[in-house]
């Protein structure tokens, strides 16, 4: 599969959304493009090689679009799937694009009495936080695999370190280090 | 490569840095003359904060030591600190004429202090440190990395279009939102932090070694 | 958590820079210790910045003002140092009294500390901040033990640093923030014994309130 590739500091888990604001006219392309078809992947920009991109991504598809007051275009994108980023070339208008391949993430875990205080804590933070609250019409505070990807796209720590978990093994380490922060537990 | 067209959900910071971000176009000059202090120690640019901040300096002093040669001591010590520290400012804690007024605020302090109870015993830095604590872990904890490449982007991209991205912030909650939202004090969040990512990197030699193909 | 706040005057001087020595510390270690007033403070700091250096009369830097050389001279003399402030992490006090060895926060690591001496469960070593009629001092209390009462003539600040204590009005955390003057009564009690910071005035015309106390750069408090 071949998708146009945005390369931007944002992690995104599968279930994740958030919401882009579109200025520039090779990303304007880019969402044109998407809203038709298989949509994009969101990569961090990473130093290093050729594009300078990471060798993962999050693949989004755009759930919904608006045209805010400054005349600009919003586009609310939500991961489907993380994906595995192979050979990358640059078109005539700079857009990138690149060989994805999908990655598997966590499968559905039990819940137990720390993923149900994390969701517990998650649902506070949406009250308090109307405007992110927002962009999830239909939480899963119930689901393990749901709860601990939101906090860990909130939680503040660097991309490298997040990057441990988007590996499909990880979900253990993700409620151990979660826990650690949100929960008083030691 | 310039990253244009970023965006990010406006998350919930405090109106005040909206305010920092948004209003100020002596903001933007200054930082980037305490960034040539900072970087190059250059002198030009320092002669531009000096010009802005020195006779303000004077006249606030003067009001408050009602004493021309306090006043200029004032100013003196402010000004040095502002030259040798410049290395300390960043743009993110906030706008540079809040970090030049603590500074002022801390040189009259101890002067007041110095000058009521003759001693010279400069607290001001204890009760008001210049350097927050996360500056001395920046090495071990780095999580403004995020932002700091999102800064990085905004110097590369068109004065029209940096002014479009600074009104927003980022998905990613501060550590002091975290902080707030779990009602603890900002230590004890970054202390958890640091510990949750002890254990994590312990996890990781232990079980990872090698097999990651990063 | 941490329930009890210094007042918004408080925080406001704090943040100018107003307050003595003692009052300041203990504020400062609150703040530390608090999110809710930390955030509070950040924003009296900026207005105070604003207000300094960005009101509608104060010059823009695209009319450069007239400095006159005095002030241009200062340039040459700071310019010549070509070191940068080296920023070291701060090393903390500590104090141990009846066997017990508690780390002191930031804002009194230079301060001076007398010795422990006490009765009872009850110790106290001064802080020798030379402030006049504030008395500034570490407080520490067995389990078990009372805190003692002040008369609160002028005002009386206690901050928990470490361990807990309740009164009628509830328990209190470390963080704590509690204010009392005249009109306050309280018998304060500690189960598992703590470590307080205390800033007391037998002043009496700090009764009068708060109004004179906030003065800029008042010189009551010095």
């Amino acid at each position: 599969m071949n998708l146009a590739i945005f390369p931007l500091p944002v992690y995104l888990l599968p279930g994740g959304i958030t919401r882009l604001r579109i200025f520039e006219q090779r990303y304007l392309k880019m969402v044109k493009e998407a809203a038709s078809g298989d949509g994009f992947v969101i990569s961090l920009h990473r130093e290093g090689n050729e594009f300078n991109i990471s060798d993962w991504g999050s693949w989004v598809h755009i759930i919904d679009f608006q045209h805010g007051d400054d005349g600009l275009l919003y586009i609310d994108v939500q991961c489907q799937d993380l994906v595995r980023i192979g050979t990358v070339e640059r078109d005539q208008d700079k857009l990138l694009h690149g060989d994805v391949q999908v990655c598997e993430h966590w499968p559905v875990q039990q819940a137990n009495d720390d993923t149900q205080l994390l969701g517990e804590e998650l649902n506070k933070f949406f009250d308090a936080n109307p405007t992110y609250a927002s962009l999830y019409p239909d939480p899963d505070f119930g689901s393990p695999v749901w709860v601990c990807g939101r906090w860990l796209e909130l939680i503040p720590i660097n991309y490298e370190k997040k990057r441990c978990f988007i590996h499909p093994d990880s979900f253990s380490k993700a409620i151990n280090f979660l826990s650690t922060v949100i929960i008083e537990k030691t | 490569m310039t990253q244009a067209g970023t965006i990010l959900l406006q998350n919930q910071k405090s109106g005040l840095h909206n305010k920092v971000m948004t209003n100020d176009n002596n903001h933007q000059q200054l930082a980037a003359w305490l960034a040539d202090v900072a970087n190059n120690r250059d002198k030009a640019a320092f002669t531009g904060l000096f010009r802005f901040f020195a006779p303000k300096i004077q006249r606030i002093a003067h009001q408050q030591f009602s004493n021309e040669s306090q006043a200029s001591e004032v100013v003196q010590e402010t000004m040095s600190n502002v030259w040798r520290k410049a290395h300390l400012y960043s743009p993110e804690k906030g706008a540079p004429t809040t970090w030049v007024y603590t500074i002022m605020r801390n040189v009259s302090f101890d002067m007041l202090r110095k000058m009521k109870s003759r001693k010279e015993d400069n607290f001001s830095e204890d009760i008001w440190p210049l350097v927050e604590a996360d500056n001395v872990e920046t090495e071990v904890y780095p999580d403004h990395l995020q932002q700091n490449q999102i800064l990085a982007y905004l110097d590369k991209l068109p004065e029209n279009q940096k002014q479009v991205v600074k009104g927003f912030y980022f998905l990613e909650m501060s550590q002091e939102q975290l902080a707030r939202h779990l009602n603890l004090p900002l230590g004890t969040v970054k202390s958890r932090l640091r510990l949750a990512l002890g254990k994590l990197k312990q996890q990781l030699t232990e079980q990872d070694m090698g097999e990651r193909d990063d | 958590m941490i329930k009890h706040h210094p007042e918004t005057k408080l925080l406001q001087s704090f943040s100018a820079g107003e307050l003595p020595v003692s009052l300041s510390a203990a504020i400062s270690i609150h703040v530390e210790m608090c999110p809710v007033c930390q955030q509070r403070c950040e924003e009296f700091t900026e207005q105070k910045a604003e207000q300094y250096f960005e009101s509608a009369h104060v010059d823009d830097l695209a009319e450069p003002i007239q400095i006159d050389s005095n002030l241009l001279a200062m340039i040459d003399n700071i310019t010549d140092d070509p070191t940068q402030a080296h920023v070291v992490e701060p090393t903390l006090n500590s104090v141990a009294v009846k066997g017990d060895e508690y780390q002191l926060p930031r804002a009194l690591r230079s301060m001076s500390v007398g010795r422990f001496a006490g009765i009872g469960k009850v110790s106290r070593a001064r802080i020798d901040l030379d402030e006049g009629e504030i008395h500034t001092s570490l407080l520490q209390i067995q389990p078990g033990g009372m805190i003692p009462e002040h008369t609160h003539k002028g005002f009386e600040l206690t901050l928990l640093l470490d361990g807990e204590f309740s009164d009628d009005m509830g328990t209190y955390y470390p963080g704590d923030f509690i204010w009392l003057d005249g009109r306050h009564q309280h018998n304060p009690k500690t189960e598992q014994g703590c470590l307080c910071l205390t800033v007391v005035s037998d002043a009496l015309h700090f009764t009068q309130g708060f109004g004179k106390l906030l003065n800029p750069f008042g010189s009551l408090l010095y």
